[in-house]
């Protein structure tokens, strides 16, 4: 499927007789890749929902405040990003002892939206053991297989500090499985 | 347990993840469902053939900033009078007492304090020389 070009997006968004139109190609088009950016952070597909929703809600009510100064994915990934780590500061704070003990990967055992075998959840639960920051890196890059230089602008982390978030990141899984055997 | 593989290899992180059927085709008609409808009046210029719309403002809009003003002017108004009510009542209230007495009632008072005291005119000019 093709979609609009960013910028004819942005110029349609600014303008208050295209602009529902325009949102919705823009929801169209960064639906899936927004989804998996989320869905790595959050795990299950119900939250990831919920998330993604608020995520589109908030572009919706700021459209305004986008005046193209960074590109229109690089916009969209950001809020995606702080939408989830809300709502796992949400999550955290609402968890009982037990349940932070097991994670939210462990619920994964049960999603019916989760086929993955016992090397993909222990990868899951062992992603779970990182520092947020590290987490974050990782799954952009293992998952999402995007660039430094975009995940520096969207993240506003020297591509440095990515690299280094990324290896130890791999370095602690590495570690983790090694322990698991 | 398989060991991980983190070499970046494609064919070696297929998604641990699933989506219900359909999910993402839905997914934009669910949003739109929550994004408030603007309401636009659609015009047709059949002359260039070319859609126009615009944006409907109701009456209360267009004089939506005016109602304020007056509102604001009104408050202001109302304020600077309570303001000058309460100054004017809190002068009277604090005002001190000032008795007027005049000449004649000035002079009947000292008759009447010379005669409860018994003295003369006499008495009074030594008092007032010291010469008593």
């Amino acid at each position: 499927m093709s979609y609009l070009d960013d910028s004819l997006i942005t110029r349609q968004l600014h303008d208050p007789a295209t602009r529902r139109r325009a949102f919705e190609e823009l929801v169209k088009k960064y639906t899936a890749q927004l989804y998996w950016q989320i869905r790595h952070m959050v795990l299950s597909h119900d939250d990831t929902n919920d998330v993604l929703q608020n995520t589109f809600i908030k572009v919706w009510t700021n459209l305004d405040n986008f005046r193209g100064d960074s590109k229109l994915a690089t916009w969209l990934y950001r809020i995606a990003v702080n939408e989830s780590l809300t709502f796992i500061q949400k999550r955290k704070d609402t968890l009982t002892i037990d349940d932070t003990e097991a994670g939210p990967a462990a619920e994964l055992e049960s999603d019916p939206y989760f086929d993955g075998d016992e090397t993909d959840l222990q990868l899951q639960k062992a992603l779970q053991t990182l520092p947020e920051k590290q987490r974050i890196v990782f799954n952009m890059k293992y998952f999402q297989e995007m660039k430094y230089e975009d995940m520096s602008e969207i993240l506003k982390t020297s591509v440095g500090s990515l690299k280094a978030s990324y290896h130890f990141a791999v370095e602690k899984i590495e570690n983790y499985f090694n322990a698991n055997d | 347990m398989k060991q991980i593989d983190l070499t970046n290899n494609p064919k070696s992180k297929k998604s641990p993840f699933k989506v219900p059927e359909d999910y993402f085709e839905n997914f934009a008609t669910q949003m739109m469902t929550q994004i408030p409808e603007t309401i636009f009046v659609e015009k047709t210029n059949m002359a260039k053939n070319v859609e126009v719309l615009e944006p409907t403002i109701t009456i209360f809009t267009r004089i939506k900033p005016y109602i304020y003003l007056a509102a604001t002017i009104c408050g202001l108004a109302f304020g600077v009078k309570v303001y000058q009510i309460q100054k004017q009542y809190y002068a009277e209230k604090h005002q001190t007492p000032v008795a007027t007495v005049n000449e004649a009632q000035a002079a009947q008072f000292v008759d009447d304090a010379c005669d409860f005291m018994m003295i003369d005119d006499h008495d009074v000019y030594s008092c007032a020389t010291n010469t008593f």
